[in-house]
């Protein structure tokens, strides 16, 4: 990929792409090579416990899913389709519902056979409290498995140059 | 926001034996519409197939993080019924093997309490679509168990 791929624009087309994410109304602030940042407006039914007033557990995990599996996307040479082997998520402490979270994750490492990825979650009220920590592994398939269109499907437009990816 | 100042529905459903009031205490699993019956083997959770749960539109499948939460949903309903006395879980860290793509069809899910502590449990969650057989996904989780008289009310 060129330096000056839009990865925002990508990002912004594969959270919208997906009805899930789509329909949570999850948007992208940032995104650069292999580190994106995503925000999540608050919603009424993001609540999981009423009676305490937190945020559903479930609804980090999808923030984070989202994010991890999209800071790979465009975090390697050229997109792949990189399917989700696992993601751990270590809930530091609850989220409160009202307020928007926010999550920044980074391309950690990779190697011809996995991508790791590493996220971190927060409230926009409390930017400096992490609300929870992921740690996801993501497999690099064969070049075949991915479409030949895909990179066109992401980015949202043709674009042409040497894949300049290093193994580690 | 409810103006209950207490944790009665956690109390109900498991008077009943029935997630009825730990749902409605739960909206983000409502709107999944998660549905929980019982078998010989205890509670079956099922996670409806709805196209706002897709993720990958070229397969089509089942979105991995409503994978995710649809399995910690499973877990920690299945605690607060399973627990010898009344507890809140709270999810301390949770870990998803994705097995293959969930495809958009219903998916199921079963729970099984590994070790229930005084202050800790450990769960393994298991996903299927078509069969039991074949998994889409496995989780294990640890909870902390909070005494009802120490959880904070907001």
């Amino acid at each position: 990929m060129t330096q000056d791929t839009d990865w925002r624009y990508a990002m912004t087309r594969y959270v919208k792409g997906m009805p899930h994410t789509r329909a949570t109304g999850l948007e992208v602030i940032k995104a650069s090579k292999g580190d994106v940042t995503m925000r999540l407006p608050w919603q009424p039914w993001f609540a999981g416990d009423l009676s305490r007033g937190l945020v559903h557990g479930g609804v980090i995990t999808m923030v984070l899913d989202t994010l991890c599996t999209g800071t790979v996307l465009c975090g390697l040479g050229r997109p792949e389709i990189c399917p989700t082997l696992d993601l751990r998520i270590d809930h530091y402490r609850p989220a409160r519902v009202g307020h928007a979270m926010v999550a920044n994750a980074i391309i950690v490492n990779v190697t011809g056979s996995i991508a790791t990825v590493e996220g971190t979650l927060w409230q926009v009220n409390a930017p400096e409290k992490t609300i929870a920590r992921a740690v996801g592994s993501f497999a690099r398939l064969p070049p075949e498995m991915t479409p030949h269109n895909f990179e066109r499907l992401l980015c949202g437009r043709p674009t042409h140059s040497p894949n300049t990816e290093s193994h580690v | 926001m409810s103006d209950t100042s207490s944790l009665d529905w956690l109390e109900q459903s498991r008077a009943i034996n029935a997630p009825d009031a730990i749902l409605d205490n739960m909206p983000y699993a409502r709107w999944l519409g998660i549905e929980v019956t019982r078998d010989n083997s205890g509670l079956v959770f099922t996670l409806p197939a709805r196209r706002d749960m897709i993720g990958n539109p070229l397969l089509p499948a089942i979105h991995g993080g409503a994978m995710g939460a649809f399995m910690e949903t499973a877990a920690i309903i299945d605690t607060m019924l399973a627990l010898r006395t009344a507890k809140m879980p709270k999810i301390a860290n949770f870990s998803i093997d994705y097995l293959r793509a969930g495809k958009c069809q219903p998916t199921y899910a079963r729970c099984e309490l590994v070790r229930e502590g005084k202050r800790l449990a450990n769960l393994r969650v298991h996903a299927w679509q078509a069969s039991e057989d074949r998994l889409v996904a496995t989780a294990r989780l640890h909870c902390v168990l909070a005494e009802l008289d120490q959880t904070s009310i907001r």
